[in-house]
């Protein structure tokens, strides 16, 4: 195909919007590392700048090993994603291969009663009353149990798992399987793809929540806190982490932060991207 | 003092005196619950010259006195009947230990008591004659300061007596969770002349001060003791010295079993087991476990195991709080709890109707920001989306195109907190990026954090950065789907490229932009907490006149405590409700165009 000039030039013109877009999305990324192993002095004298003027490390080591309470938020926003991931993956495994069994008597009733979830809900001071009803509040399972199913995982699920050709699960009920070995056995190698896609959006939904434990975790039970509510405390407030000491180079700490608590998500996410593309589509475009 | 006052409130005070007395001698029995509340018999003499009427004014103005002193309602007149020669009125009350107005009161578990000094050295206190009467104050506005001293024992019902220093150590045997402590000290309440408790529960230790007991049961008689009493009469201060009747003493019971729950579960049992053995009798399970369906059931039983974990999650955690909305139409307090708080005005709307039409509301200015809001985004980002996906599309196969793609991903995989700290350091007045920017071109600092009007700019602008790479790849998705042949078509027919984007891309993307506008559509009403809350911090107050939005006057109220919890429920369902509205509405548009809705 001959391009027409006017094409090649609006072909330039994409290209470098595109990468005008591209930077702004880097930029910040750069201007966070450079902050977390600048100086306080560099602060004070440059603001913030793209290259550090003055490179310390000691922000890292602070938040790694000198103060105890990030690596602990670390290791509970670790269980938590875990934890949380693997029972949502479970329950809405389970839950989808039930609604999509024939022979499944109210199957009807059990998908309506997740849909209407997605579509009323009680609001938050209900919510609340019940979580702390249950004597969940100031414990982690107040953010990893009610996050451990969503109707939306089950319905992307239940549309995946239709469209596994039937001869295989056919062919696994003539054998005389149960319905756990044809889920085991069959269902689930072949639903790679969307399990996938669940597990990325789940741990990504886990590790990033803060407002749970805003709701359920108090100032005196930090030790249970997980990173994403450290980090919001310390970018907000940063004295009431690190306490009053103002020889701490509060903006390099800050910044630290950000990147021990993003890093994982920036690594995993590049990996995963072929799945979850997948499950955006399968989710919102109607076959 | 000047004389006629002290001539007025003498003259006042004897016929107040005379007209209590009219009353004639009154005998009040209470019941307790185990959970200090309780219900109060009192039994008042007929006299000459007092009727029903005036009985029932002096109880109300009993009421209304404890209910200012006490600041909730208290007590309750359940009944004033005439029973023979004598009146009997039936009084309800809350936990006894938050009712002032009528004496002091503590009605705590053992543990309770014990753990705090106060209370420990109360026993060994009374045992001196010292009586405490810091909260000693009368429904009338008075306070009385006893100035005798009675000394007061504690002894356990089989007649030993105890030594009230024991009660001093917080080691001691009787500060378990299963005893209760109850003690009171009243004063100038006259022409009561005798006092009954009854507890839920054997007595374990009384005090032996003008009292006697029978099983669960404690009769104290009055004390005439000297005593202060200091209050407003007519709008004048007085002070009096006099004698006035006094109750002081405590108990420690044990509350005995509860069988109520039991007694309901085995009525329950019973019933069920009768309609069962009915069933049987006439055949009618037989029926039903012959059938196709309850085959079907049992071959698949383990599938109902597959949904158990999902059901009682979506009951807990989705289901349950629905049942919480009737929380928005009561006045919710911590005692009452969802279930006993009273309902509200109006039917129960009283929150709805404040929340509108109050002066001092904000949900003009909280309506106007989010929906204001939730447009601007929609009208900026939805078509970002669209045309950042046919840019992508246009892009050459190829390193560049994946990694662009890969790079505009990660806006959204970062949480908001991040995003807020990106925003500080560009925008932060000590050396935020953009701060140094306008500086170095001569300008003057902004300070964007006290600014409002910047807001609107900067909240759009963020949730674009965020969302538009994500945004792309449903579109992307759609654009890949549309049939190669439509646009060789399309060129042949003379069409340029530019062309074919309005003739076969776009309306090869119509259906998934129909689902993806109903999506956002119940957004218009929703705001991004998680940005807000994020970006701007939990109380800042210059900007509020911008960020405040729905779920910020959510949080604020539910930070409050408990009373603001009604009105809070009651945004909350005014929000889902419009949302679901909206959805709907949107679903009905979007089919009225000839693609396809959302079920």
């Amino acid at each position: 195909m001959v391009k027409s000039k006017s094409a090649r030039v609006a072909n330039v013109l994409n290209i470098a919007v595109i990468s005008l877009l591209t930077l702004t999305f880097i930029i910040p990324v750069i201007l966070i590392l450079s902050a977390s192993v600048s100086t306080a002095n560099s602060f004070a004298q440059y603001g913030y700048t793209l290259i550090p003027q003055e490179i310390d490390f000691f922000a890292y080591q602070y938040v790694l090993f000198s103060n105890s309470l990030f690596v602990r938020a670390l290791g509970n926003s670790i269980f938590v994603t875990v934890v949380g991931t693997l029972m949502m993956v479970a329950n809405c495994a389970l839950y989808a291969f039930a609604l999509v069994q024939k022979d499944f008597v109210g199957k009807k009733l059990c998908s309506i009663i997740a849909i209407f979830t997605m579509l009323f809900a009680g609001g938050t001071i209900p919510y609340y009353l019940v979580v702390t009803g249950l004597g969940l509040e100031n414990s982690l399972w107040s953010i990893i149990l009610p996050g451990s199913i969503s109707a939306w995982n089950i319905l992307l699920m239940r549309n995946f798992f239709n469209n596994i050709p039937p001869s295989l699960t056919e062919a696994a009920g003539l054998d005389g399987a149960s319905h756990v070995q044809v889920l085991v056995k069959v269902v689930l190698p072949t639903s790679f793809p969307v399990i996938a896609t669940v597990i990325l959006f789940t741990a990504v939904g886990f590790w990033n929540n803060w407002f749970g434990p805003l709701l359920f975790i108090d100032k005196n039970h930090r030790e249970i806190a997980p990173i994403q509510s450290i980090l919001r405390e310390v970018v907000q407030d940063a004295s009431a982490i690190v306490g009053q000491n103002t020889d701490l180079p509060t903006e390099a700490i800050k910044n630290a932060t950000v990147v021990v608590a993003t890093l994982p998500i920036v690594i995993v996410y590049p990996v995963l991207q072929k799945y979850f593309i997948n499950g955006v589509i399968l989710g919102s475009v109607k076959e | 003092m000047k004389l006629k006052s002290i001539i007025k409130t003498i003259v006042i005070m004897t016929i107040a005196l005379a007209i209590l007395t009219m009353t004639g001698c009154i005998n009040v029995h209470t019941t307790f619950e185990k959970d200090g509340s309780g219900e109060c018999t009192v039994v008042i003499q007929k006299q000459e010259g007092v009727d029903k009427s005036a009985i029932e004014k002096n109880l109300e103005k009993i009421c209304s006195g404890v209910a200012t002193q006490s600041q909730r309602e208290r007590l309750e007149i359940k009944s004033l009947e005439e029973k023979g020669d004598s009146f009997v009125a039936v009084i309800k009350f809350k936990p006894i230990a938050d009712t002032k107005g009528l004496g002091s009161f503590s009605f705590e578990t053992g543990t309770s008591f014990g753990t705090q000094l106060v209370q420990r050295n109360l026993f060994s206190q009374l045992s001196k004659g010292v009586i405490p009467t810091r909260n000693l104050v009368n429904y009338n506005n008075s306070t009385f300061k006893i100035s005798e001293k009675v000394a007061v024992n504690p002894k356990t019902t089989s007649g030993e007596e105890i030594l009230a220093d024991d009660f001093k150590s917080n080691t001691n045997a009787y500060y378990t969770e299963e005893n209760y402590f109850f003690t009171f000290v009243i004063c100038g309440i006259e022409n009561v002349t005798s006092l009954t408790f009854e507890f839920p529960g054997e007595i374990l230790v009384y005090s032996d001060f003008n009292a006697t007991i029978d099983g669960n049961k404690l009769t104290v008689l009055p004390q005439k003791v000297t005593a202060q009493e200091t209050g407003i009469k007519n709008g004048e201060p007085f002070i009096q010295v006099g004698e006035y009747s006094a109750f002081i003493g405590y108990v420690v019971f044990k509350p005995s079993f509860d069988f109520t729950p039991y007694i309901i579960i085995g009525a329950i049992v019973l019933i069920v087991g009768a309609l069962i053995t009915l069933g049987f009798t006439t055949g009618a399970f037989k029926k039903f476990f012959k059938s196709k369906t309850w085959g079907k059931m049992v071959k698949n039983k383990v599938l109902y195991l597959f949904v158990l974990p999902g059901l009682i999650i979506f009951a807990l955690f989705n289901y349950a709080p629905m049942v919480g909305i009737i929380v928005a139409f009561k006045n919710y307090t911590v005692d009452g709890g969802i279930f006993g708080s009273e309902w509200a005005n109006n039917f129960g709307f009283e929150h709805f109707i404040t929340l509108f039409t109050h002066p001092g509301s904000e949900f003009g200015m909280i309506l106007r920001n989010t929906v204001l809001m939730a447009i601007l985004k929609f009208v900026v980002c939805f078509p970002a989306a669209i045309i950042l996906a046919l840019m992508f599309n246009a892009l050459k196969n190829g390193f560049f195109k994946k990694a662009v793609q890969t790079i505009s991903y990660l806006p959204y995989f970062v949480s908001w907190v991040v995003v807020s700290n990106i925003v500080y350091l560009l925008l932060t007045s000590n050396g935020g990026i953009i701060n140094q920017v306008i500086v170095a071109f001569g300008g003057e600092k902004i300070r964007f954090y006290s600014e409002p009007q910047y807001w609107w700019g900067i909240i759009t602008i963020t949730s674009l950065w965020k969302s538009v790479g994500w945004g792309t790849i449903v579109y992307l998705a759609a654009i890949t789907a549309i049939n190669p042949d439509l646009y060789e078509a399309a060129s042949i027919d003379g069409a340029t490229p530019w062309r074919q984007l309005w003739t076969v891309t776009l309306p090869g993307m119509m259906p998934v932009i129909g689902i993806q506008l109903i999506l956002n559509a119940g957004n218009l009403i929703k705001d991004d907490f998680d940005q807000i809350f994020s970006l701007v911090g939990e109380s800042n107050y210059e900007l509020r006149e911008v960020t405040e939005v729905f779920s910020s006057l959510v949080y604020r109220n539910l930070q409050g405590g408990p009373k603001g919890f009604s009105s809070s429920t009651a945004i909350s369902l005014v929000q889902s409700i419009i949302s679901l509205g909206l959805v709907v509405g949107a679903d009905v548009i979007v089919r009225k165009t000839d693609n396809p809705g959302l079920w």
